[in-house]
């Protein structure tokens, strides 16, 4: 009896396990290889990366403070994050990187377990601003906003389940720039 | 003939030889400062008491930090060269990820064509975490690596106490005026009197003041805003509304008057004061205009100009100083600088010289005797602190508001990068209030882009700021601010990212100063329902362009 106890208890620890590696591994899959944009850096007059994985965003958010409003939500919105990359490209003059250099990015949030979404928008660029959610099972599990306006391009990755009416609270947070994005009724598709 | 040992000898060379590449990577800190030393020919800067401050650090462990480890470079040459490893392979040698290190951010600037580097990497280290900064300008270097607590340092940040000292802010505090208490501030004068003059002069509704009282006012010369009706119109200020029972004599080419229900006779005016700079098609200023050269258009409707004054009239302007801690060891060539553009400036121009750190202090009130406004400078040699640059900006706006003739401008010299950008500082005004301010007020903003590195300042990157880590895009956020301040208001970002640049740097705005025409006009369809109403300015030459404030706020 009690080594079938013992093995309940081992199996249902071990699935525990599986389950949360799946949801880590689901949430890898939505690692976008933002080191596919790093020859803009050449051309850029200004560029910035930031790379923020679990264990750095756990750090950063005990540094929020919870009894300031603002900073609680944004520490309850990065506790199930699973990391944030964010490449930022500023460019002199209009045409100093092409859309085909953000062909591959665009590409892969193209494909299957991808959708972009509508309801978030920039009140500053409009249409230049992309959503994109990688789901499983409806579940979210990761995004990718990519923002490309003229003389700046934007492209940020997040890894996890994460609260898209809480996306805006996010500008301005973890290297991530403000892009004046509101959501607005319905988010998905 | 083959030597016996040929291959003992090679074996050993092969073992000897990756030696040094092997030990010199992966020492982090003291590589980094290696490889500056190297491929720089680069020397240290002394810093004072270094040592005193890391034991106080290790005994005391203030805020959670457990060690740290500071180098700096100053006015040393560090643009790349052709032949020299690349800034980033060497971070990533030195700090190798099989020690556990992890970029955290990297920037690089090629702004006007400085090239500047930053690197931020991470490690854990059991219950501590290292963090490394550095930092690489056309001039100086820094590099820092910090080893702390993170839990102690969040209960430090929650409640900053060292020693039980509590380490309050005092953002807004103490601060002064150059200028006398009362009168109108930016240019909405209101009165109501039976005789025709203007009885009282209020401020427009404004968020709370960010600071305390005024405590030193402006020279008694300087004309504050409560007059009669006939002067409010005769003199370009922004805004003016007059209204009711008021004078008709008084009324002159700028004012409006329409009779209301109760007879009694309603006069507006309102008059746009816009600094304008003039342009060739070669971008060569033009200086010898008239009113009837210009054409100004206003929300799609030409405007008569009503008021003109040519490049030589005199300008009133307040000079800023950011004093924040990055700007310590520069205060001498600050003050040179400085000094040798209160030499540039014409004789009749007025100027006043502010300081400001978390405080505004008032070095000069606003004057043309040059000998006061130098001496006056040599007062910012004591002074240090942090930025309160969208609270001092505002004052200075307030301050300049007082006066109501035209020709207002604000050079500071600053890298825009306000505390409440770094690590959430109480600001008491936010960046868009201060840009709709500058979109009102008929002030020509030039900010001096003066970045450098600084101790401090990584330093507080490396504690506060990069557990926001908004603070990765904070100087390009803060020189766009400054970009789009100077932008608004029709003045222009300058440049000086090094000390050489800095007295260039002045030089040019002094120039600018003297390439504005004033230009004031009473808008045709005032609506007062808070829109923005777009200003287009023209020059009737060929190939000619003017430039001045994009706009203003229709209340």
């Amino acid at each position: 009896m009690k080594l079938l106890f013992v093995s309940i208890k081992s199996g249902l620890l071990a699935l525990g396990l599986i389950a949360s590696c799946a949801f880590n591994l689901y949430a890898q899959d939505a690692r976008i290889p933002l080191e596919q944009l790093d020859k803009l850096a050449n051309v850029a007059k200004d560029t910035v990366e930031v790379s923020l994985d679990q264990k750095l965003l756990t750090m950063a958010s005990k540094f929020l403070n919870a009894n300031d409003p603002t900073q609680a939500k944004i520490k309850e919105l990065v506790a199930g994050l699973q990391g944030v990359y964010v490449r930022v490209f500023s460019f002199d003059k209009p045409g100093e990187y092409l859309m085909s250099d953000v062909e591959p990015i665009r590409n892969i949030v193209k494909a299957a377990g991808w959708q972009k979404i509508v309801g978030v928008r920039s009140k500053r660029d409009g249409d230049n601003v992309d959503v994109h959610l990688r789901l499983v099972n409806d579940n979210i599990h990761g995004l990718v906003i990519i923002a490309a306006q003229p003389k700046e391009l934007v492209v940020v990755n997040l890894l996890g389940p994460i609260d898209l009416e809480k996306l805006s609270q996010l500008q301005g947070q973890f290297g991530i720039p403000k892009l004046d994005l509101e959501v607005k009724g319905k988010v998905r598709d | 003939m083959r030597s016996p040992y040929r291959f003992h000898v090679m074996l050993i060379a092969l073992l000897l030889i990756p030696t040094p590449l092997v030990l010199a990577r992966g020492k982090g800190f003291k590589d980094v400062v290696k490889h500056i030393e190297k491929n720089y020919q680069a020397k240290k800067t002394r810093v004072p008491m270094l040592g005193v401050a890391n034991f106080f650090v290790k005994i005391i462990r203030p805020a959670g930090v457990k060690g740290f480890k500071v180098a700096v470079f100053q006015d040393q040459d560090f643009s790349p060269a052709k032949d020299a490893i690349p800034f980033q392979t060497a971070m990533r040698e030195a700090y190798v990820e099989s020690k556990g290190w992890k970029p955290l951010v990297q920037m690089n600037s090629k702004r006007d064509g400085a090239n500047n580097r930053v690197f931020i990497m991470f490690k854990e280290n059991k219950k501590d975490v290292e963090v490394a900064v550095t930092t690489l300008e056309d001039r100086e270097a820094a590099v820092i690596e910090v080893k702390f607590s993170p839990d102690k340092m969040a209960q430090f940040l929650d409640n900053p106490k060292i020693m039980g000292i509590s380490l309050g802010k005092d953002i807004g505090k103490g601060n002064q005026s150059i200028f006398a208490a009362g009168g109108n501030a930016s240019g909405v004068m209101t009165g109501n009197s039976n005789n025709g003059s203007v009885a009282s002069v209020s401020r427009p509704k404004r968020e709370a003041e960010p600071v305390a009282p005024p405590e030193v006012t402006i020279l008694p010369d300087v004309p504050v805003a409560t007059e009669n009706v006939a002067a409010v119109a005769a003199r370009p200020v922004l805004k003016p509304r007059v209204v009711e029972n008021a004078d008709v004599n008084a009324v002159t080419d700028a004012t409006k008057a329409e009779v209301n229900e109760s007879n009694s006779i309603r006069i507006e005016t309102r008059l746009v004061n816009l600094n304008v700079k003039a342009v060739n098609e070669q971008g060569q200023p033009l200086n010898d205009l008239k009113p009837e050269d210009f054409t100004v258009i206003d929300d799609e409707t030409k405007e008569e100009i009503a008021h003109f004054k040519p490049v030589t009239a005199p300008v009133n302007l307040v000079v800023m100083l950011d004093l924040s801690g990055s700007t310590k060891n520069k205060r001498k060539p600050m003050i040179e600088a400085a000094s040798r553009f209160i030499d540039a400036l014409p004789a009749n121009d007025r100027m006043a010289v502010v300081a400001f750190t978390r405080r505004y202090r008032v070095l000069s009130k606003l004057t043309s005797d040059k000998t006061a406004l130098k001496a006056s400078l040599e007062r910012v040699k004591g002074i240090e602190g942090g930025t309160a640059y969208y609270d001092s900006m505002w004052k200075a706006f307030d301050d300049l508001g007082q006066l109501a003739e035209a020709r207002k401008a604000i050079v500071v010299l600053t890298d825009g990068e306000d505390e409440s950008l770094m690590n959430s500082s109480p600001t008491t005004h936010s960046f868009d209030d201060l840009l709709q301010r500058a979109s009102e007020d008929d002030v020509t903003v030039y900010p001096i882009y003066f970045k450098s590195v600084s101790v401090t300042r990584n330093l507080s990157w490396a504690f506060g700021g990069t557990m926001n880590l908004g603070g990765a895009s904070t100087a390009t956020t803060a020189r766009k601010q400054l970009e789009a301040l100077a932008e608004q208001t029709g003045g222009e970002i300058i440049n000086a990212q090094s000390l050489e640049m800095l007295a260039g740097a002045y030089d040019k705005v002094a120039r600018e100063l003297h390439s504005l025409y004033s230009l004031a006009y009473s808008p045709d369809r005032v609506k007062h329902d808070g829109s923005f109403r777009k200003i287009s300015v023209g020059v009737k030459r060929a190939g000619a362009k003017a430039k001045t404030r994009k706009g203003y706020f229709d209340k």
